[in-house]
Formats: C-alpha cells, sequence, structure tokens
C-alpha cells in the first residue's frame, strides 16, 4: 500500500503540484514546439514517459552503491547519461529491428530520450533521495507533466493564432511565451510556492 | 567581399532574425530557469555557445555518415563530456554560483539548441558555413540570456553583478521561470518589432511553424467522448431520424422539454404559433402510446411546449376577465387537447 502511495504521490507532485515543465521549465522547448505539431504528441509523451522511468528507475537503482552515492554532479551526469544511452539503443533496437518503426519515428525517439526534461529527472529523484517507487512515480508523472502542458499550450495557441485583438508585434512566439508564462504562474500557485513582490 | 557578405548574412539569419530563443522557441530551459543573475548568465552563456560550437563541428567533420538516430547519442555524450572541465572551472572560480546552476549544466549537454543546429546545419553542410552558423546561433543564444539574466537580477533581486542597487520594491516573481517566460514574451516582441521596422521583408515568425496547430489527436478523443460514451447520444440521433426509434418513445415528455428549451427560446414567436397550429391537432397528450403519425420528435416535444403555453396564456386570459367564471373556462382548456387528440388520431 505505501509503495503505490508513493508511486502516486510523485506522480501527482511531477505531474502537477510541481510540473516538471511549466514550474521547472525542464523539457519547455520540446512542450512548446510539440504543442504546435501535436501530431507527434502522444507518441513523444509514451516515448518520454518510458525512457524517463526506465532511467530513473536504473539510476535509483545505481544510487544503492556507496562509490555511485559518494560521486558529484558531473560524476552523477556521466552516470545518468551512459544509463539514458543504453536504454536508448535497447529501445532502438526493439523499435527499428522487432517492431520495424519508420524513420519518423526513430527521429521522434532521439527527441524523446535526450531533452533536458528525461535528464533532469534522475537528477530531482538524486536530490529528493526518492526510492524505486517514488523514481516510478516521477518517470511516469514527467510524462504526465509533458502531455498536459503540451495540450495547454496548444489550446492556448490555437485561440492565439485565430485572434485579432492580438497586437502585430506580439503574433506568434512573443504570445506563446506570454501564456506559458501564464500557465506556469497557475502552476506556481498550484505547487504552493509562495511569492514576496 | 562575397564570403564577407555570406558571414554577415549567416549572423544576421541566425543570430538575429532566426534568434534560437526568441523566434525558434529552443533551449528555452536553461534561459527561464537559470539565467536569474548576470553570474549564471555568463556561466550558461560559456558553455553553451562553447558545446555549440564544438559539437556542430564535430558533426560537420565526423559525422555525416553516421546514423541520425545514433548522432543524437554522440551529441548528448559528447555534451557531457565537454561539461565536465568547464564545470570544474567554475567550480573552482564561482562555487556558490556553481552550486546554484548545477543541475542545468549536465542538462545544457541535451539542449535542444544544439541537436537541432547539428541536424539542420552541420551534417548537410561544409565545414565553414556550419562554423558561421554555430557562432552565429552561440551569439544570438549568448545575447538572450545576457539580456535576461541582467534584466531578472536587477527587476528581480534589486542587484547587478551581485551589487546592491538599493532599489526600494524588488519583483522577486520574475526569478521564477513564469518570470524567464514573461520576459522572453516581451523581449520577442520588441525584437520583431525591431526587426520589422530595419528589414521589412523579413519574417521573424516564419521561423516558428503554426501550420500544423490544429491537427491533434485531442479532437479525436473529444468526439469519443462526445459521441462514444455520451448516454443521450442514441437519443439525439432518434431525435435527429424523426423520433422513430423505440429509445426517443421511452424518454420521458419532461426530459424532452428540458433538451428543446435552449432550441425553443431561438425560435421567433410568430414560427412557434404557426407550428403549434399545425401540429396541435396531429399530437397525442400521452406519449406512450405507440405513435402513428409521422410527426419528427423535435416537432411533437414542441407541441407539449406550445400547449403548455397556451393553456397558461388562456388562465391568464381567464383571469383578466372578471365577468366569465374561472372554473368554467378551466375546463374548457382542459377539454380541448383531448378533442385535439382524438382528432388527428383519426387523421
Amino acid at each position: 500500500m505505501r509503495v503505490i502511495t508513493d508511486l502516486l504521490l510523485a506522480a501527482l507532485y511531477a505531474s502537477l503540484f510541481q510540473n516538471f515543465i511549466l514550474t521547472g521549465g525542464y523539457g519547455a522547448s520540446e512542450a512548446i514546439r510539440t504543442a504546435a505539431k501535436p501530431k507527434q504528441l502522444f507518441r513523444l509523451t509514451l516515448f518520454i514517459t518510458l525512457f524517463s522511468t526506465s532511467a530513473s528507475v536504473i539510476c535509483v537503482l545505481l544510487e544503492q552503491f556507496r562509490r555511485v552515492r559518494a560521486l558529484g554532479t558531473i560524476g552523477h551526469a556521466l552516470i545518468f547519461i551512459t544509463v539514458l544511452g543504453a536504454v536508448y539503443l535497447i529501445v532502438l533496437f526493439i523499435v527499428t529491428a522487432i517492431l520495424g518503426a519508420k524513420q519518423r519515428t526513430v527521429r521522434r525517439l532521439g527527441i524523446a530520450a535526450f531533452n533536458t526534461l528525461v535528464l533532469a529527472v534522475p537528477f530531482i529523484n538524486y536530490r529528493a533521495g526518492f526510492s524505486i517507487a517514488e523514481a516510478i512515480g516521477s518517470g511516469i508523472g514527467s510524462g504526465l507533466a509533458f502531455a498536459i502542458s503540451a495540450v495547454l499550450i496548444n489550446l492556448g495557441i490555437r485561440r492565439i493564432v485565430k485572434s485579432d485583438a492580438i497586437p502585430e508585434a506580439f503574433r506568434g512566439t512573443p504570445a506563446i511565451f506570454i501564456y506559458v508564462a501564464l500557465l506556469s504562474l497557475a502552476f506556481v500557485g498550484l505547487s504552493g510556492r509562495g511569492m514576496t513582490l | 567581399m562575397a564570403d564577407k557578405m555570406s558571414v554577415r548574412e549567416g549572423v544576421r539569419n541566425s543570430a538575429v532574425i532566426k534568434n534560437p530563443v526568441l523566434f525558434e522557441a529552443i533551449g528555452i530551459a536553461p534561459v527561464v530557469a537559470m539565467a536569474v543573475s548576470v553570474k549564471t548568465a555568463i556561466m550558461l552563456s560559456v558553455i553553451a555557445s562553447v558545446e555549440l560550437v564544438i559539437i556542430e563541428s564535430f558533426a560537420c567533420l565526423l559525422l555525416k555518415k553516421v546514423k541520425q538516430s545514433f548522432r543524437v547519442l554522440i551529441y548528448a555524450v559528447l555534451g557531457v563530456l565537454i561539461n565536465m572541465p568547464l564545470f570544474m572551472f567554475f567550480n573552482r572560480f564561482a562555487p556558490n554560483e556553481t552550486a546554484n546552476v548545477s543541475i542545468f549544466i549536465p542538462v545544457i549537454a541535451v539542449n535542444s539548441l544544439i541537436a537541432l543546429h547539428c541536424e539542420r546545419i552541420a551534417v548537410k553542410n561544409d565545414f565553414r558555413t556550419t562554423l558561421v552558423d554555430a557562432i552565429s546561433a552561440g551569439i544570438g543564444y549568448v545575447f538572450i540570456i545576457m539580456l535576461l539574466g541582467i534584466l531578472r537580477e536587477v527587476i528581480g533581486s534589486g542587484t547587478f553583478y551581485s551589487f546592491d542597487l538599493k532599489f526600494p520594491v524588488k519583483f522577486s516573481g520574475l526569478l521564477l521561470p513564469f518570470g524567464g517566460f514573461l520576459l522572453l514574451g516581451f523581449l520577442a516582441a520588441f525584437f520583431k518589432n525591431a526587426i520589422k521596422k530595419k528589414y521589412p521583408d523579413e519574417k521573424p515568425e516564419a521561423a516558428f511553424n503554426l501550420s500544423e496547430i490544429s491537427e491533434m489527436h485531442f479532437d479525436e478523443i473529444k468526439t469519443a467522448v462526445e459521441e462514444d460514451f455520451n448516454p443521450f447520444v442514441d437519443f439525439f440521433a432518434a431525435k435527429d431520424e424523426g423520433g422513430e426509434t423505440a429509445e426517443a418513445e421511452a424518454v420521458p415528455e419532461k426530459k424532452k422539454s428540458i433538451f428543446k428549451k435552449s432550441d425553443k427560446k431561438e425560435k421567433p414567436e410568430k414560427e412557434k404559433k404557426s407550428k403549434k397550429a399545425e401540429t396541435v391537432e396531429a399530437e397525442p397528450l400521452v406519449d406512450v402510446q405507440p405513435v402513428k403519425d409521422e410527426k419528427p420528435a423535435p416537432e411533437r416535444s414542441g407541441v407539449y411546449e406550445s400547449e403548455f403555453d397556451d393553456i397558461l396564456a388562456e388562465l391568464e386570459a381567464a383571469k383578466a376577465k372578471p365577468e366569465e367564471p374561472a372554473e368554467e373556462a378551466i375546463e374548457e382548456i382542459a377539454e380541448e387537447p383531448a378533442d385535439e387528440t382524438e382528432g388527428g388520431d383519426e387523421q
């Protein structure tokens, strides 16, 4: 029961209360660009969830070794990128050799594996001292966070594109950034973080 | 001269008109999250630009024949390897600032700016073009990081390079990623306006393609929720077909009037009255009997409402006439529909 609670709480934390993308900024470029090309959304979300979950679980397991725990930030970065690279190669093999995926899917695989969000998840787990259940939760939560952010941004961009009330200078990326800022502010409020103005 | 021009054009295109952060929305994560002071901005700028130049050059010289799926892995590993000495260098000279941005330094290794420029330019062009692109995109990226770092430190912390400016008010919210996005939005608008004035033929907004914005599976989900999982979908479909299905018959009279209420409001008063005149004769008052007429369901539900309105109107009229006994008027009204129903059935 405790394991399930930890997993769910970590997933909720990563996706809603501390949305890694909107309150942390990790993977913001990928979320905004995916929001503009939403056809890729589901596959990309699936791959991101897969990579972040598997990488964070393996990295938490490696943290059990005293030598790994003693490493600094750069040492951890090397381990995390090695783990991520290994997971990527395995998934790439499965997707191309076994499932016979198209080149477009393979390209998405690269975008999903190597982005700031997926690499940040093991770091966040390491900093927060997450257990395996929590690591799974944060991995799944980061995928959910990506999907939530991309869908919310997409819905906003659709209105922005149609609106005639937006001044010429603000059309396009300026309006998108301001919209994402407002979304980010909303999620900061959800996280309960205060601001002293 | 021609070479000089092309370098100039390259810088103009990659650093200004297609600024990677402002107009292409790439490499945003470190900018919004960590460019909160001049010192961190300098660190991020140095690391990002060095990485960009080295990895792009490496990709151009050695990775052209490597498969795309393996190249992205090499960019990431190379990025972390380049980060190592830079991290150690900054950790030695600015340990506090390095500790603040410690997660983001390795994370820059998988910055989308690097992968995109390598794939777009480095593996498709010669070394000179690649180098020009790497330097100019780096300049554009560094410029935005520095500008944002200065603005956020001055407005958010009231300091400049840790020197207290003694501002009476500090907007510390700008130090959060939301502040970064907000400032990016205003900077993008400012530079877009400036570019349009200086280069009227250029379109900075073209760098971010929004043509596919409406093509989303979200619509498919919405359709599935509205149609496949909607318990009332059969009822509405039956109404559209003319109320012939059994489900439509089973729906109680009250429910029908609720669903049609909004439609009824939109109808003009004259049209409503004429419709009433057409249908009142044919309509059974009791709905549970099988329908013999060919009237569609919406019309029938409209009949009940119009009848009800009619009864109310006549009641009010009866009240308004003091000479006519009220009880008689009510009896007349109550009898009328029954007669009409019989007549309708006969027809």
